[in-house]
């Protein structure tokens, strides 16, 4: 059975007016790397020398307020554009130039545990170095990621700092399981009869010998490479999906059949199904992928609750508890109970419950590897609510700063700072909004989970057995996210003053 | 468009932020010869609108009268609308701003800036927590709890 998603009917972005034309140039992903490249050299600059009063700097406001809305908006709407448009690709492409790049990725490391470990210290050093009120702290991070970017692919073969270690795009692969888009074959029957396979192995001057009845060549006998494969190992014709997927577009502009478009589906349906995936495999038998689609439904709770008051009389009793006011170590601990060890109880009690009810006689680890997929939408709502909620209570500060970033440059182009901008949208729109993208997860979530039944034990009864526990705990962590979106928010972060 | 053309505009682009991007420097306090202090009425401040009292001296402590005074408060996180004051003169170099309203819980850098009729000025930055209303609405959280993120960041080496 092939993996791939054939949908000729189906809406093909590529096909589509103006954004079709941009996205088949063959420079476009570059020209969107460039651009965000500007951004982060303004947020590095801005970080390291500018003021370090984060609604002045511009590292305070695009990463933490912009950048995290638009992801939200994207994978809500699109897919995972911003690992199209990720500027630290082209450190790996100037690596891939001056660094040697032929050893293999260690194979301990291939699994995805490597990244969940790097989000959890990522999420837990932006609460406990309060990164969103530190520019300099934000440029240094910046900076970090194109130098990790350059390091790890310049001495590593094809792309493991996006396969299995930024702990960014990982955010982007498993969110982007819900989104409305994916890169796919428009048809099936012309990857089967493709001999040369470029979207993989790549372009060379010379043919690769197979596609003329001889013996394949090896790339380096082949010439000069004129257009690169998928360096994440995502074969088109039994690719699924859009995990691993930074939509580079290699694949496309390869496919000399022009078959391979960025198509329509229906959001979340790959969470319930199972097929053989290219370069991922199934996802049911991958614990690693599990692990990392329930840590992130979790983790999108936590970091919520590290924005609203309450946590702070948490922080309070278990620093009198442990006898520490070290913040970084009670938010260490408090991150770890809510993201890891109470995650891991809760999901195993539930892969229980769900074997018990439904008689499917697996073992815990085999029943979680199975559902736990089913709470990527939930934890993807709520990751929504709050990542749009700083951007529509905020987008429009980006107008002043800017104004005021240019008259400090001596460039007064845009006028006197406008102060009064701020929010997108009236403030009583906001709590609806987010409790409208919880609960949209949740629904999704609820019909992953019945759906994973049914491919698990059949259709009927014993398929709503086996997927109640899992919906029980999907509405519980709904719950709790609408307590927590109904909470004052109280922000604080390092003091920049003596 | 041609490849070299594309070539020179990236170039122009990517060096545009370089060019400029590290003229900007910390802000400047403004003349040394004067003396400005800010205090909030209640402390710790809760949301909703608190006094500021400004003071404004030389270096020799003689009050400074006849400024114009204008505070800025603003979130630590970035993105939230700063809450802008002017101050009004009560005389031997006293001012106030009756309402100052914090918007929101949490930690606030307000920004005070005194300007003379002659062109001098001076600016002052001082941070404050504003405490959550939720304790208005009876549900106390914690005792100290509104401070307590303060204090942890002021025992971080």
């Amino acid at each position: 059975m092939t993996g791939g998603t054939p949908s000729a009917q189906g809406f093909d972005l590529l096909r589509a007016p103006v954004a079709g034309p941009f996205l088949r140039w063959r420079h476009s992903r570059t020209v969107l790397q460039a651009l965000l490249l500007a951004v982060a050299i303004v947020v590095i600059m801005d970080g390291l020398w500018g003021p370090q009063l984060a609604p002045k700097n511009m590292a305070g406001i695009l990463p933490w307020v912009h950048w995290r809305g638009f992801v939200a908006l994207a994978l809500l709407v699109f897919g995972n554009l911003f690992c199209m448009a990720c500027p630290f690709m082209l450190t790996r492409r100037l690596a891939k130039r001056l660094l040697p790049g032929q050893r293999h990725w260690p194979r301990p490391l291939r699994l995805k545990w490597l990244a969940l470990v790097l989000l959890f210290v990522f999420l837990w050093s932006y609460e406990a170095f309060d990164l969103w009120a530190s520019p300099l702290l934000t440029a240094w991070l910046a900076l970090s990621y194109f130098a990790a970017a350059f390091v790890i692919d310049g001495f590593f073969q094809g792309a493991p700092f996006c396969k299995y270690v930024c702990p960014i795009g990982h955010f982007h692969f498993v969110n982007s399981l819900a989104s409305p888009f994916e890169v796919a074959i428009r048809e099936p029957e012309v990857c089967a009869s493709c001999r040369t396979r470029d979207c993989i192995v790549g372009r060379y001057e010379n043919p690769r010998g197979v596609d003329q009845g001889g013996p394949p060549m090896r790339p380096r006998d082949r010439g000069k490479l004129l257009q690169r494969g998928c360096e994440l190992w995502l074969y088109q014709e039994t690719k699924t999906g859009n995990m691993d997927c930074t939509f580079c577009m290699e694949c496309i502009q390869a496919c000399p059949y022009d078959n391979v478009g960025i198509l329509a589906r229906p959001p979340a349906k790959e969470l319930w199904e199972d097929p053989r995936r290219a370069g991922v495999g199934r996802f049911s038998l991958r614990p690693d992928l599990a692990a990392l689609a329930a840590f992130l439904t979790f983790a999108a709770f936590v970091n919520a609750f590290g924005m609203v008051t309450p946590v702070y009389a948490v922080e309070a009793w278990m620093g009198r508890a442990l006898g520490t006011d070290s913040e970084p170590l009670i938010l260490g601990i408090l991150f770890l109970a809510g993201m890891v060890l109470i995650p891991g109880l809760l999901v195993a009690g539930t892969a229980k419950a769900s074997a018990l009810l439904s008689g499917s006689g697996r073992t815990v680890v085999q029943e979680a590897t199975r559902y736990a997929y089913a709470l990527v939408p939930l934890g993807f709502g709520m990751w929504v609510a709050h990542y749009l909620f700083h951007f529509l209570i905020g987008g429009m500060a980006l107008v002043p700063a800017f104004q005021e970033y240019l008259a400090d440059l001596g460039l007064p182009l845009l006028g006197s700072p406008a102060w009064s901008l701020g929010p997108m949208v009236p403030d009583s729109w906001l709590l609806p909004l987010e409790l409208l993208f919880l609960e949209l997860g949740l629904l999704v979530s609820l019909v992953v989970a019945f759906r994973v039944g049914e491919r698990e034990v059949g259709p009927g009864p014993r398929a709503f057995r086996a997927a109640l526990p899992w919906g029980l705990l999907a509405i519980a962590l709904s719950i709790a996210g609408v307590w927590l979106l109904l909470q004052p928010m109280e922000m604080r972060g390092t003091l920049v003053v003596g | 468009m041609s490849v070299a053309t594309l070539r020179r505009l990236a170039v122009f682009f990517l060096a545009a932020p370089f060019l400029v991007g590290g003229c900007r420097g910390a802000p400047d306090t403004g003349d040394a010869g004067l003396v400005l202090d800010l205090a909030i009425s209640p402390t710790p401040p809760a949301v909703g609108p608190a006094r500021l009292i400004i003071t404004l001296s030389d270096s020799t402590g003689a009050p400074v009268d006849g400024a114009e005074i204008l505070v800025e408060g603003n979130m630590s996180h970035a993105g939230m609308v700063p809450v802008l004051g002017t101050a009004e003169a009560e005389g031997n170099g006293r001012y106030s701003v009756p309402e100052f309203r914090f918007s929101m819980a949490g930690d606030w850098i307000l920004t005070t800036r005194a300007t003379l009729p002659d062109g001098r000025w001076v600016e002052s930055i001082t941070g404050t927590t504003v405490v959550s209303p939720i304790r208005d609405r009876g549900a106390e959280i914690a005792p100290g709890a509104g401070s307590v993120r303060l204090a942890l960041l002021e025992a971080r080496p």
